[in-house]
């Protein structure tokens, strides 16, 4: 008779947990975005309500250290770690490197030169503001920014819908990083919190507008959607831009008085976050929701 | 939960009619967008607004977000006021004349009045300038510098440049002037003959 009083104990075997090969480009975005923000928020405390502020003669090396802050937060938290995953996303660099140079070489002289939207839009009305900026400055960065991607990274780097979050931001990071430095290189000596507010909002702005073409990319190649279904990412890409640019100048502003006015800062500041975050959830939501039907697509495939 | 990787490798030679064509509206859209701005800004910027001076005999169209002041010595000044430093300025003035009086004359007793009030005042050669009617005028070109009214907005000097283009007509001279920023001057230049092509007097 067998005895069970010493029962051998057998370790069920682990359950392989399936390792994520690619790093997650929307995590990247929001540790870096989030990292700004903090910053944001520091150095608005610090320079209106503690009286801290750089000075003079470090203000310009400060303010390009602002500049280029999204840009080194981009290779610490998108770059370097494609290094450690198991399917990095090449070309990001290239990417990147490549935007920066159109936004430098194309981007920035056809505003100021053929554009110039501060020759005509500021006295215009709230509506003509939006859609002026909107069919020159939006539409443009938007185009180009779809250009770089589509010719050097769309379709064949294009293998999971993230893939252009992650190629977007990175056309996003270098294009605000051009404008920033252009900013601060002609406002060498402006104070740190307008400086970092206004990286910000060129960064959600640029950010915004990035993933609204990423998801017309991944849509358009994943989906196969209709062919004007890029057209009106694009579109709506470049009339949110118009929006944000035209709307933060009016809250940021100060009123016309007799009195001596500063700019509502807080204003500005508030609208660039709610600009952010508004259309930031949406599309993270799209992104979502188009990756789970297609899994239940292939799902409902298999079975 | 674990999730799923759904890789799709794709190729470009691979791309569908609809994904080909996707493209080329994104190019066209962009591009029909960008001219819509480009249109846009230039019926904003060469929109204009009527000025008639019954009194003087003279009709313009001037920029139409400039401001218009006809209080001084002077039928009329229109002003970019949206410039920043050197506000640039279209004058339209008119002075009694001699009967034999020439444009010449006219160009040397303003140089002599601006001597005396603007700052480095120089004058360049006299130039011959046809209105699109065909009437004669004479144009002359000078620089000064120009300092804000008040020290306390602590401003660098502006060079300015100025044209006036110098004609007589009925009995009075007419001097059609404009002064932009040295750097600005060649920008501005075509909006003021445009500014001259449509000036009646």
């Amino acid at each position: 008779m067998a005895s069970y009083n010493n029962p051998r104990l057998i370790t069920p075997p682990r359950e392989e947990e399936e390792v994520y090969p690619y790093r997650r480009a929307w995590r990247s975005v929001f540790i870096e975005s989030g990292t700004v923000i903090g910053a944001m928020m520091v150095i608005f405390v610090a320079v209106n309500f503690l009286a801290l502020d750089v000075p003079d003669d470090f203000r310009l090396y400060t303010n390009i250290l602002l500049a280029i802050a999204p840009t080194v937060l981009w290779l610490l938290f998108s770059r370097v770690p494609e290094n450690n995953v198991i399917e990095p996303r090449r070309r990001l660099l290239t990417t990147f490197t490549v935007t920066a140079l159109v936004a430098n070489a194309i981007g920035i002289p056809l505003v100021n030169t053929v554009f110039e939207p501060d020759a005509w839009l500021p006295l215009q009305s709230q509506v003509n503001r939006i859609i002026g900026y909107m069919l020159t400055v939006g539409t443009l960065q938007e185009f180009l920014k779809y250009i770089v991607l589509r010719y050097i990274v769309w379709p064949d780097y294009y293998r999971i819908r993230t893939d252009a979050v992650a190629y977007g931001a990175a056309t996003a990071v270098a294009y605000a990083m051009v404008i920033n430095l252009n900013y601060v290189l002609i406002n060498p000596m402006a104070a740190s919190d307008v400086v970092i507010m206004r990286v910000f909002a060129t960064l959600s702005i640029q950010l915004v507008g990035s993933l609204i073409v990423a998801f017309g990319l991944s849509e358009t190649l994943f989906s196969d959607a209709i062919a004007f279904f890029m057209p009106m990412m694009i579109v709506l890409a470049a009339l949110l831009s118009g929006m944000a640019i035209a709307l933060r100048s009016s809250f940021l502003n100060a009123a016309l008085g007799l009195s001596i006015s500063a700019q509502n800062e807080i204003f500005g500041l508030l609208f660039s976050l709610v600009f952010y975050f508004a259309p930031m959830a949406v599309f993270f939501f799209l992104f979502n929701i188009t990756e789970r039907r297609e899994q239940d697509k292939i799902i409902g495939q298999e079975l | 939960m674990a999730m799923e990787v759904i890789e799709i490798i794709s190729e470009s030679e691979g791309l569908s009619l609809r994904q080909r064509w996707a493209n080329v509206f994104t190019i066209l859209t962009c591009i029909l967008l960008m001219l819509t701005g480009l249109n846009l800004r230039n019926q904003v910027l060469n929109a204009t607004r009527l000025y008639e001076s019954p009194q003087a005999g003279i009709t313009a169209q001037y920029p139409q977000n400039w401001l218009i002041d006809t209080s001084g010595e002077y039928v009329f000044r229109v002003r970019d006021m949206s410039r920043s430093g050197f506000k640039t300025t279209f004058q339209v003035s008119v002075q009694p004349v001699g009967s034999d009086a020439q444009e010449r004359n006219l160009a040397d007793r303003l140089s002599l009045d601006r001597i005396v009030s603007f700052t480095d005042y120089r004058v360049q050669p006299l130039e011959m300038y046809t209105f699109p009617d065909g009437r004669e005028a004479q144009a002359m070109h000078y620089t000064y510098v120009s300092t804000d009214a008040s020290p306390f907005l602590e401003s660098v000097p502006t060079v300015v440049r100025g044209l006036d283009v110098l004609t007589i007509s009925g009995g009075q001279a007419i001097v059609i002037t404009f002064r932009a920023d040295a750097d600005n001057f060649d920008d501005e230049l075509p909006r003021f003959e445009q500014f001259l092509r449509q000036l009646q007097f």
